[in-house]
């Protein structure tokens, strides 16, 4: 499953997926940003046109955001 | 004085003052382009001289992002074949941005990250008003329309991250 970083959003900016799935968030701006939920996951700074994947095994709601735009918001759902 | 000059460009885009009729795409390429080397420059003096981690650290990004929509902007103008053209309001906004890193470069330690801040909020204020007010409306080309449409967001973050810092400098 992939979300879009794009015009400094998350395309879809919520995403329902089942346990152990993986996604992976690609960046296609033209500058880094971030997928961080304190305390689960944290990319770190993805480069333009970098990638973020990581293995949804804890169901859960998880909203998320880009510590560099904080007016990003996303939401990972895990059933 | 300076702030007010980078809102007399603009608002000699917007009142017509400057442009017989709008901006045509070349002009506003050439706007974009200039508009992001004005903060990038300021954003390179803040990563050198500003005292707070914080606010080198906003320094540092604005270089990062600017960078990225100017690389971005240059090869759109360039996949389209539009030259930017220079026109009053990037002549007008880089002589702001001149003046600004002048005057910063005369400041140093918390005189400096407060100007610099305070710079940045009225910068992005302008900025985004400019691309309401004219870029955005006045852009023929789908594609140069779209990515000032695209970009539009981070700097609102960026207006938002400046705001934020100039409230906990103000304390």
């Amino acid at each position: 499953m992939t979300v879009a970083i794009d015009g400094t959003a998350y395309v879809p900016p919520t995403l329902t997926v089942a346990r152990g799935t993986a996604v992976t968030w690609e960046n296609r701006d033209p500058f880094p940003h971030t997928v961080t939920d304190a305390g689960t996951f944290d990319s770190g700074s993805i480069p333009a046109g970098g990638h973020f994947r990581y293995v949804a095994n804890k169901p859960g709601t998880y909203d998320y955001i880009c510590t560099l735009h904080p007016n990003m918001k996303g939401r990972l759902v895990v059933q | 004085m300076r702030i007010a000059s980078i809102a007399a460009a603009f608002l000699f885009a917007a009142s017509g003052a400057a442009f017989a009729q709008a901006p045509n795409d070349a002009q506003i390429a050439h706007i974009v382009v200039t508009a992001n080397q004005v903060d990038i420059d300021a954003g390179k003096l803040a990563e050198q001289k500003a005292k707070s981690a914080e606010v080198k650290a906003f320094g540092k990004q604005m270089v990062t992002d600017h960078s990225g929509v100017n690389k971005q902007a240059v090869a759109l103008a360039k996949k389209l074949g539009v030259k930017p053209e220079d026109n009053p309001t990037s002549e007008s906004l880089k002589k702001g941005g001149e003046e600004n890193v002048k005057h910063l470069k005369t400041l140093k330690g918390a005189e400096f990250d407060k100007a610099y801040v305070d710079h940045e909020v009225a910068y992005h204020e302008q900025v985004l008003d400019a691309i309401d007010k004219v870029l955005v409306p006045s852009a023929k080309n789908e594609e140069l329309k779209g990515l000032i449409v695209k970009v539009r967001p981070a700097f609102v973050a960026h207006l938002e991250h400046a705001k934020s810092l100039q409230a906990k400098l103000g304390k």
